[in-house]
């Protein structure tokens, strides 16, 4: 397995975390990291060699980045809206956002995950930036390089895909991380 | 050639046999402004489908394209009876979700609409929908199910649904656990407390059995057909799109961008699945507007001659501009919209109804060339005879005079 396989299955490990962990509590979040694991544990495949998986993956990846992402950021900036809260909630958001993304991008507007996947990741650094919370800032900054990483993709000095796939492994993992720690303290407000 | 316009003539032979065969046996089976309405809607629904389902096709065409695992051959049975299990089960979710979330119910009321069940209610189809099921059906073209493939498998499951539109067949033993039949798909056309979300599948009942929203039909329970709040009209247009009005209304009355947006994403009832009121099945009239016999009649003519413009849009409408495109479908739409309304008992339907006639007359008489056919003197000489007598009754007639008026 190369450095890209290998940091996509770092990314879904993640991703299989938070599905575990979070889905029955935060539907949007766990949707959100169920599609990009999907689209990495396909990445793993893809890249350890299995060449069948290629569009599958392709696919995965350009639904994550057209509805995993927005969902992400709406679940994190309103974690009480059904759309984050509810699973049935979410998975319409999925739909709503993946078929128009899909539907966008392949009738010609290539750009439409890349401009999706940067608003979501300049909502969620807004939001953490407004709640002066510095981990947030910190899975916020992550992201943003992910995504920086991907726009530069073959012209960047350093492997982007790799990259790519590490900064959202760390950028999820630090985001849940306080969205738990919000979770608990709202717990602990209500009490 | 389109297979729906053979279909058609499937559709309306079998039609006038159930009618005939439930007037035999003394059913109430057939209101003809309600029949008359369902094949309006079916006929639009097939204009908006060229324009409309061909993106969800072409869509679906490109993700095959660039992403499919591996083309499924198309000689191998076995894969093709696969195939239909697969798109079957993603019938039944878009199904399911054309009555759960508020915007998709908006498209697919229309055939919930009708307070009968016949087979002309299996037509009343949506003009507004066709992309969700095409967009939910994904996974088949990343599984590599051919595109030709998924239209004949698509096309076989739509026109399956057509027979189980009927009270002439009763309950079918065994069937009755694996197929969606007659019964089982009457209790989902139902109104009464225990039908409401009920019997969701396309072919086969089983994903309503393995997901919880199966019901038998009940034999101490007549089941009543239709939604809990009518749409009260035979305007094919205003059947297609009054509930999206009603959503309009309902995000105009809601605060907040994100509480709008909830209007068209959570259950028609709400999130919090607020109480309806229990049905009582015996208080039930159904609408009717008492409309006067020679309006029935005038309707019944012109719908003939609608269904040959149909067939003759579908045939000839991949070679037309886009413009004439359009144009032939505002000539469709505006004999059904004027039709349906004369059948409402609508003031306006009858100025309309004679506008479009002198319009028809005129287009005939100095355009020789009928949207790339063309037609020999005799016959425009007949079709003028025909829309001028058709002109005179309109102008004389008063559709409102016993029917109950449009609201």
């Amino acid at each position: 397995m190369n450095g890209a396989g290998a940091s996509d299955l770092v990314l879904a490990l993640v991703c299989g975390w938070l599905v575990a962990t979070r889905m029955a509590r935060q539907p949007g979040l766990g949707l959100a990291a169920l599609l990009i694991g999907v689209a990495a544990l396909l990445g793993v495949l893809r890249f350890g060699g299995v060449d069948l998986v290629t569009g599958p993956h392709r696919f995965a990846s350009m639904l994550s980045a057209v509805a995993a992402f927005p969902l992400l950021a709406w679940a994190l900036r309103w974690p009480d809206d059904p759309i984050a809260s509810r699973f049935a909630g979410a998975a319409r958001a999925v739909l709503l956002l993946g078929g128009i993304g899909v539907t966008a991008t392949l009738t010609g507007l290539i750009g439409w995950g890349a401009a999706v996947s940067a608003l979501s990741a300049g909502v969620i650094m807004v939001t953490m930036v407004q709640q002066r919370n510095p981990v947030g800032i910190a899975g916020a900054g992550a992201l943003i390089i992910a995504m920086a990483a991907a726009a530069a993709g073959k012209a960047a000095p350093f492997n982007s895909t790799v990259i790519l796939h590490l900064g959202l492994a760390a950028a999820l993992a630090l985001l849940a991380r306080d969205l738990k720690q919000r979770s608990i303290a709202s717990l602990g407000a209500d009490v | 050639m389109s297979p729906i316009i053979y279909a058609f003539q499937v559709f309306l032979a079998s039609i006038m046999l159930e009618a005939w065969l439930m007037r035999r046996r003394g059913l109430p089976g057939y209101d003809i402004p309600d029949a008359l309405t369902s094949l309006h809607a079916g006929a639009l629904s097939q204009v908006a489908g060229v324009m409309v389902r061909l993106l969800g096709f072409g869509v679906y065409a490109l993700v095959y394209k660039k992403f499919a695992l591996e083309a499924w051959p198309t000689d191998n049975p076995a894969l093709w009876v696969l195939a239909l299990l697969i798109y079957d089960h993603f019938y039944y979710w878009s199904h399911r979700l054309g009555h759960e979330v508020g915007l998709f119910w908006a498209s697919h009321v229309i055939h919930h609409s009708s307070e009968h069940f016949n087979l002309s209610t299996a037509l009343r189809q949506s003009s507004t929908g066709g992309i969700v099921p095409t967009l939910l059906s994904m996974p088949l073209a990343i599984l590599g199910v051919p595109p030709m493939m998924f239209a004949i498998i698509a096309l076989i499951d739509l026109l399956y649904q057509y027979w189980v539109h009927t009270e002439l067949v009763g309950r079918l033993g065994w069937a009755e656990k694996i197929f969606v039949t007659p019964s089982n798909h009457r209790v989902h056309h139902g109104q009464n407390d225990y039908c409401i979300d009920k019997n969701y599948g396309g072919v086969f009942i089983i994903w309503d059995r393995i997901y919880g929203t199966y019901e038998d039909e009940r034999a101490d329970e007549k089941v009543v057909y239709g939604v809990r709040k009518p749409v009260a009209s035979f305007n094919p247009l205003w059947i297609n799109l009054h509930h999206f009005a009603d959503l309009a209304g309902q995000m105009r009355r809601t605060p907040g961008w994100r509480q709008k947006i909830q209007v068209l994403l959570a259950p028609p009832g709400g999130w919090q699945h607020e109480a309806v009121q229990p049905f009582e099945p015996a208080a039930f009239t159904r609408f009717d507007r008492q409309t006067p016999a020679d309006v029935k009649r005038y309707a019944m003519v012109h719908y003939v001659a609608l269904v040959l413009l149909l067939a003759h849009f579908l045939m000839v409408q991949a070679g037309l501009s886009v413009e004439m495109r359009l144009l032939y479908a505002g000539v469709i739409l505006g004999s059904a919209v004027t039709v349906g309304g004369l059948l409402d008992g609508a003031r306006w339907a009858q100025g309309l109804e004679a506008a479009r006639l002198i319009a028809t007359i005129t287009a005939i008489l100095v355009w020789p060339v009928w949207f790339t056919l063309a037609t020999p003197m005799a016959v425009r000489v007949l079709l003028v005879i025909g829309l001028g007598w058709s002109l005179a009754w309109a102008l004389r007639a008063d559709p409102a005079r016993a029917a109950l008026p449009a609201e």
